[in-house]
């Protein structure tokens, strides 16, 4: 007699893994006692394994957040009183970093709610912490973490200041570590292959190796040959790793000197990849089987095959201004398609424009 | 050849080329503990039956010319018919291919599994799979509690 909830755990866990939407997740978790046993398990509902959400801008006086989720066109409401006023940067690890008003960190999962407090920044001496925030200012441009907080070897990265400073912290640690660079502003920084890389406005990537009592620093890639781009307002880059390989994503925006918000307009897109052995970078027409999530999280990719909700060769892109400029401003938000290079505005998260967080993506995680 | 006596009795005669497919059996025949009929005691015929039909259509195209070679595109089209089972079936074949280690079948397996639950509350999902409710009703509004916003 087939008894489904005798299935042996090792296939139950296969199984799990196969549902890529949270929602059919949850379900999977609620149907019976050995089927909830493994729900817990971190290879099944951990981080990188569930469809993107989008977690829309905070509404006014409340603490019930929205998600989109593109794979079941579902708006989800989640009590994450955690991220309300404060900023936010998403993942595809399931966690969020934030930052409030007084310069309290932490890292928050807005699904099990679990918040973990980072050093403070005021503590830290080098850093030069400005009294308070000013809502332009945001003081943190970008917050990454190198996996899951429950990995023992968790550390986060910040871009920090209005020079493109980098800092960090790993688990267990009560302070911020600067990292002393001559290497000019960063303006974006990833994990990739158990060090941190950040791209800097030269557009060298260097590579930062965080595991060991003393960090290493490794020039990782020179900068690419780039042709003159005209008319540029400004020009924001991103790393973001895909398959294995690294690329480099030059964002092209202009300002449409409006009241109307976004002010700030993307026009268009360039993509580089980098070809490993030779650190050659090599223009990119075609992304073939990934899309690209960038902005206001740590830059990620998936694989249209196991995520055909999302259009291959297409990158989702965010609001992520902080403040740089000094002045209120707002990015657009929405989809590049690489191979018509049309830029479509996104259908989710224009309305509740919040101070605090433009509309983030963040993978959903259970652990 | 290869010969399969399932756990009622009946034996399933196979080339050596479809044999291998059978992880578990491969290793028997490469450490050499493979007797002239190897008994497999867990699975029953009609279930070993149809593992193996599995694995004669998924064999993979020797160098001569093979009549029954499929293109991909047939061979997804006869995996969307063979997995059109009743859930007892599916269950049978599933404890099935993984004793006798069969990674793609278990795969497809493991995969219509998951493509039964999509979309599902968890009541349909125990109506579908015949899965009694275990949980108190306690235990059942506090996981409900855990994820509310997958209930709504």
């Amino acid at each position: 007699m087939a008894d489904w909830s005798k299935l042996p755990d090792d296939l139950l866990k296969v199984i799990a893994k196969r549902l890529n939407s949270a929602e059919d997740y949850a379900s999977f978790g609620a149907v019976c006692k050995s089927w909830y046993s493994i729900f817990g398990d971190k290879d099944c509902g951990g981080s990188g394994l569930k469809s993107p959400w989008l977690m829309l801008a905070e509404k006014k006086d409340s603490d019930m957040r929205q998600f989109y989720s593109p794979l079941t066109s579902k708006v989800y409401e989640i009590p994450v009183p955690e991220a309300t006023g404060k900023w936010c940067w998403g993942s595809p690890h399931g966690w969020l970093v934030t930052l409030g008003t007084h310069f309290e960190m932490a890292l928050l999962n807005p699904i099990t709610g679990i918040h973990i407090p980072l050093p403070s920044l005021h503590a830290c001496p080098h850093l030069n912490v400005p009294e308070k925030s000013q809502s332009s200012d945001v003081f943190i441009y970008k917050a990454v973490l190198s996996s899951s907080p429950s990995s023992p070897e968790c550390a986060v990265m910040i871009i920090y200041s209005d020079y493109g400073r980098l800092a960090f912290t790993k688990a267990g640690q009560q302070t911020w570590t600067v990292v002393e660079s001559e290497y000019g502003p960063v303006e974006d920084i990833i994990y990739f292959d158990g060090s941190f890389l950040a791209v800097n406005m030269a557009w060298e990537v260097w590579m930062y190796d965080v595991s060991g009592s003393e960090m290493k620093t490794i020039h990782f890639a020179p900068a690419p040959v780039v042709h003159e781009i005209d008319e540029t307002e400004y020009e924001a880059k991103y790393l973001v790793e895909a398959g294995g390989d690294i690329f480099m994503v030059i964002r092209n925006l202009y300002d449409t000197a409006s009241t109307d918000v976004p002010d700030m307009i993307t026009w268009t897109f360039s993509v580089l990849k980098l070809h490993m052995s030779s650190k050659v970078w090599e223009d990119v027409e075609d992304m073939e089987h990934s899309t690209f999530f960038l902005g206001n999280n740590h830059s990620f990719s998936t694989s249209a095959s196991d995520y055909p909700e999302f259009r291959r060769n297409t990158i989702y892109f965010t609001d992520d201004y902080c403040g740089f400029l000094d002045i209120p401003r707002h990015f657009d938000m929405g989809i590049y398609n690489l191979h018509d290079t049309q830029i479509q505005h996104y259908p989710v998260g224009h309305e509740a424009l919040s101070v605090f967080s433009a509309p983030l993506w963040i993978k959903p995680s259970f652990s | 050849m290869i010969t399969l006596r399932s756990s009622d009795g009946e034996t399933f005669d196979l080339d050596e080329v479809v044999a291998v497919e059978l992880q578990t059996i491969k290793n028997m025949m490469e450490d050499g503990c493979a007797e002239s009929v190897i008994p497999v005691p867990n699975v029953e015929g009609k279930i070993l039956a149809k593992v193996i039909e599995y694995c004669k259509k998924h064999v993979k195209s020797t160098a001569k010319a093979e009549e029954h070679a499929l293109s991909d595109a047939d061979l997804k089209a006869w995996d969307s018919d063979f997995i059109k089972l009743d859930q007892a079936t599916l269950f049978d074949l599933i404890m099935a291919a993984n004793y006798l280690d069969i990674k793609s079948l278990l795969d497809l397996l493991c995969q219509t599994v998951a493509n039964m639950i999509k979309g599902k509350s968890p009541e349909e999902i125990r109506q579908i799979f015949n899965i009694k409710n275990d949980f108190t009703p306690e235990e059942e509004q506090e996981i409900r509690r855990e994820n509310q916003w997958a209930f709504q």
